[in-house]
């Protein structure tokens, strides 16, 4: 086995891991916020979210640079291109880049309510980020230590917009 | 917390017993089982390249590269080093027929 092989397949994992965790993060600033409304501290993340959507983009891109080193050519990477586990991480990386590009003052005035549509990509790049994890390593386990308890607060998030709006009419 | 979340996280669970392998093998001797040298060996015999291999199932769960170059996990009989299955990242290459 070359080195240089050994140490990008090494790194290939938990790269991507922390691409995963840092979108986590950013998503879950919303439904924590309504948690717990008097907090500072989930104001004060809520305010740098952005920071942790580009550090989740930064570490796909590393991912993906160390997957295409690793894999080593265009023909192998286009061999596994349609499998479950394979596509579905390309499909998260197409998708965050956009959001990654548009993650500054100027997109955020000079796009207006487009912008927040367009940041609500993240749904899909996460649910694509889960099929990828769990299909690469045909092991569900590690994936849902980290997605069970996003998708518990997203469904806190819908119960809790569900019940205000039902108040209000 | 709210009940909803509580039944989305439980429905969830189910699927977790699934996750400890793509494959089990017959229950087998350890005394008898092949080394991971004698395993890679035979592998390398028929054109692959391993890279690495852990117990998954009762089976060997070998990581390597198919002699087409493709990526793959093969199960293999941990006594007789016979493939049993082949994943190529989440898509089934090859199951051996019962």
């Amino acid at each position: 086995m070359e080195e240089g092989k050994s140490v990008a397949e090494g790194l290939l994992h938990p790269t991507g891991e922390f691409s995963a965790r840092f979108m986590i993060i950013a998503m879950i600033l919303t439904p924590m916020r309504m948690l717990f409304p008097g907090s500072g501290f989930w104001r004060w993340m809520m305010k740098r979210r952005r920071y942790f959507g580009v550090a989740a983009f930064g570490y796909a891109a590393f991912h993906t640079l160390l997957y295409i080193i690793d894999m080593g050519s265009l023909r192998a990477m286009l061999g596994e291109f349609t499998a479950l586990g394979i596509w579905t991480g390309w499909a998260a990386f197409v998708i965050f880049i956009p959001l990654a590009i548009t993650s500054n003052d100027w997109s955020l005035r000079a796009m207006g309510t487009a912008w927040k549509s367009l940041q609500r990509w993240v749904y899909p790049a996460a649910v694509f980020t889960l099929l990828h994890w769990m299909f690469v390593h045909n092991d569900i386990g590690p994936a849902l230590v980290h997605f069970v308890p996003l998708a518990g607060l997203e469904g806190y998030r819908i119960w809790k917009n569900k019940t205000r709006t039902r108040t209000i009419a | 917390m709210p009940r909803m979340t509580l039944a989305a996280i439980a429905a969830l669970f189910p699927s977790v017993t699934l996750a400890t392998g793509m494959y089990e093998c017959e229950p087998s001797n350890r005394a008898e089982w092949l080394s991971k040298d004698a395993l890679t060996q035979q592998f390398e015999a028929e054109g692959w390249t391993v890279r690495r291999m852990k117990e998954d199932g009762g089976c060997w769960e070998v990581y390597g590269t198919m002699p087409d170059g493709k990526r793959v996990e093969a199960y293999a009989d941990p006594v007789t080093g016979e493939i049993l299955l082949i994943n190529q990242r989440g898509r089934v290459l090859y199951q051996k027929e019962d």
